[in-house]
């Protein structure tokens, strides 16, 4: 018997924001391919979502996103599967920018992660839906990445980076019935970022989960922000001048 | 920094505030940590017994996986820090329902161990804990995970419920729900003083499933105040729809109030307007679990109301036959003029809990909130204290903010056994308060 039930395949599967978002999609009977790093969390996630959604076929795939090897492997999986419905991908760090900027070797495996391993994916996910010629990309970036700022530059580089490449992508691919969003989300509460104060502008993972799916089930946007406010936050904060921006600390 | 619900220990500020994603970051977090420790779920502890000045709090709130559930037998097993929320809404559409809920759903079922939680259906299922099958349960002196049920590890199983956090970080648990539609039937009887109070629990006891009270404590007779008696069950006509629409906050308060909004005035007008909700004796209808089971949960950080002074809960259980003490209580209260529209009227069945340390016995409680006046706040709920102690009754340490540490051993026989399994690396603000 052919297997013709859609298959999801998620890199970064143990991200909160990651998690959280599936949690909130109709995953029914699809085939989940979650890769992460750490198995034990990872099968913590597959058990949740096997739990939620008990009719789903959900498989594992331990996966270092700073190993080439590993990444090479996500790749040919990814490549041949069957017809995949959505390529997910969160994966990601944050460190301390000031560690980043004065330690080379630890700047090096950053980007590999956060810029190399993230290309890699995104070419082999491109490489997938051009030959299915349908399905959806959806990759989780950074308000950080809209403008570099004096305290976390090198993170919102990489950022900036992943979503100059969708926004390529997207124009490359706009004739086709491919979708690609790139997932902006604001300051939210989640175990990388619990360093971080929380203010009035922090948001729960659940929330920006809700917003994914939703956005992931329709298909009509880009880009989008989450919550969606920080798109008027992010469209002030692009177009300030120079000589008003710099005068801003934060 | 970490507030209580009451946000009254502002001072209280930890030096440290520790996330846990999965149970494998124990070893690099807890078993690194100098400072005494706490687990931290969603916060909703009235007093200080959620609160660790200088030490570490230890947020459950990512670990909020549901690891299995079995929806033939109704068995949940999931992680420490998933809310009562996320449990129902997984629960409801397999025709489950939580066995015992307090009167909000934010609340992590860590939390509900720790704080042994009850609600509208005491007197048929007991509290929370008699629902519970196993949890797992890190400790310091272990430097591991131990699991823990009514037959393994039993004493600490026993000491963990009610156990206010301090005997270790709850990882996961079982829990066994119960079969029950999420709409309920429910009657609303208008009663006037505590004998019609009593005639009324007398009468709904064996058949309704929920029974509670709202009680309008500024308008007294001899005979106590007057009140709405509320009672309900699970409808056996109308069940989960996939049109089902689940409860959701309307309406959240950014930012503390003026205390000048709740005062006499107000609060005697909003329990005009409450006692005369309805014009007839008796209301009968079908209403979905939320308006029933979580009033409040409809405006996020209703607590805000309260103003920057903050507020007390106070929650206490008194013997059924103490009945003129409970008069004397509402005599006081009503005198006072310092009551809150949010007085809750109960009794208690006689279910025992396994926990140690759980709060109710047999017999009535009533739970309060009151604003923050300063001294005079603190004097009333001494001297309603005073009465409750004289009436061989005792407090509810998940609300409490000034219990002295005399009546705290006075009224928890069991003390002496669970102080001796407190994790010796954990500690709160309410424990130091209140232990010898």
């Amino acid at each position: 018997m052919v297997e013709n039930r859609k298959n999801v395949v998620v890199f970064g599967a143990t991200s909160k924001i990651v998690h959280e978002s599936l949690k909130k999609m109709s995953l029914g009977d699809k085939r989940c391919h979650l890769f992460a790093r750490n198995s034990a969390h990872l099968n913590s996630v597959a058990r949740d979502l096997q739990s939620r959604f008990p009719e789903s076929g959900i498989q594992e795939y331990r996966c270092d996103f700073q190993s080439s090897s590993d990444v090479e492997m996500a790749c040919k999986t990814l490549e041949q599967l069957g017809k995949i419905d959505l390529i997910f991908l969160g994966f990601g760090s944050m460190l301390d920018e000031n560690v980043l900027r004065d330690d080379t070797g630890i700047r090096d495996e950053f980007l590999k992660l956060n810029v190399s391993s993230v290309a890699s994916l995104l070419m082999s996910a491109r490489k997938t839906l051009l030959g299915q010629g349908s399905g959806t990309l959806c990759v989780i970036t950074s308000v950080a990445g809209d403008r570099g700022r004096a305290s976390n530059y090198l993170y919102g580089s990489t950022k900036a980076f992943t979503s100059t490449l969708l926004s390529g992508l997207w124009h490359e691919l706009s004739g086709s019935q491919i979708k690609i969003i790139d997932v902006r989300p604001g300051i939210t509460e989640t175990p990388m970022t619990s360093h971080l104060k929380n203010g009035l502008l922090t948001t729960s993972a659940s929330r920006v989960g809700a917003k994914i799916a939703r956005s992931v089930e329709s298909g009509r946007s880009r880009v989008v922000y989450t919550p969606g406010y920080w798109g008027l936050i992010m469209c002030i904060v692009r177009n300030l001048p120079d000589f008003v921006f710099k005068k801003l600390k934060f | 920094m970490a507030l209580s619900w009451g946000r009254y220990f502002r001072e209280s500020i930890p030096a440290k505030q520790i996330s846990v994603g999965h149970e494998t970051d124990l070893a690099n977090t807890l078993s690194q940590c100098q400072l005494p420790m706490l687990p931290y779920g969603l916060g909703r502890s009235y007093g200080d017994s959620c609160l660790n000045s200088s030490g570490a709090l230890i947020h459950s709130k990512f670990l909020n996986r549901v690891l299995s559930f079995d929806r033939q037998q109704g068995i949940i097993h999931a992680e420490a820090g998933c809310s009562l929320r996320e449990v129902s809404e997984l629960a409801i559409p397999s025709g489950f329902f939580l066995p015992v809920t307090p009167g909000t759903q934010f609340v992590t079922l860590g939390g509900a161990v720790a704080n042994d939680v009850h609600g509208k259906n005491h007197h048929t299922r007991g509290c929370f804990g008699r629902h519970i099958l196993e949890f797992r349960i890190w400790r310091s002196d272990r430097q591991e995970v131990v699991a823990c049920s009514p037959t393994q590890n039993s004493e600490l199983f026993q000491a963990t419920i009610g156990g206010l956090g301090l005997t270790g970080f709850i990882v996961d648990l079982k829990l066994q729900l119960i079969k029950g539609s999420p709409w309920i039937d429910e009657e609303i009887i208008k009663f006037s003083g505590l004998k019609e109070y009593r005639q009324i629990t007398e009468e709904s006891d064996t058949e309704w499933e929920y029974t509670v009270s709202w009680v309008d404590c500024l308008k007294q007779s001899k005979d106590g105040p007057r009140g709405l008696f509320m009672r309900g069950k699970h409808s056996l006509s109308r069940g989960f729809e996939p049109s089902f629409v689940f409860p959701k906050s309307i309406a959240s308060i950014p930012i503390e109030m003026p205390q000048f909004l709740l005062n006499q005035g107000s609060i005697a007008a909003f329990n005009f307007l409450y006692y005369n909700k309805q014009l007839s004796k008796m209301a009968r209808r079908t209403v979905s679990y939320g308006p029933f089971f979580y009033p409040l949960d409809i405006l996020e950080g209703w607590n805000k109301i309260y103003g920057k002074r903050g507020f007390f809960q106070v929650q206490f259980v008194v013997p059924t036959s103490e009945v003129e003490f409970l008069k004397d209580i509402f005599a006081l209260i009503a005198r006072s003029g310092d009551a809150s529209f949010l007085a809750v009227l109960k009794d208690f069945g006689d279910l025992p809990s396994p926990g140690w340390m759980s709060f109710p016995v047999p017999g009535v409680t009533l739970a309060l909130d009151f604003a923050n006046k300063g001294k005079s706040t603190f004097e009333l709920i001494s001297r309603i204290y005073d009465l409750v102690l004289k009436a061989g009754g005792r407090v509810y340490p998940a609300k409490d903010a000034a219990m002295a540490s005399e009546m705290f051993y006075k009224t928890y026989s069991q003390i002496d056994r669970f102080a001796k399994l407190i994790d010796p690396k954990f500690s709160s603000d309410f424990w130091r308060r209140v232990k010898k």
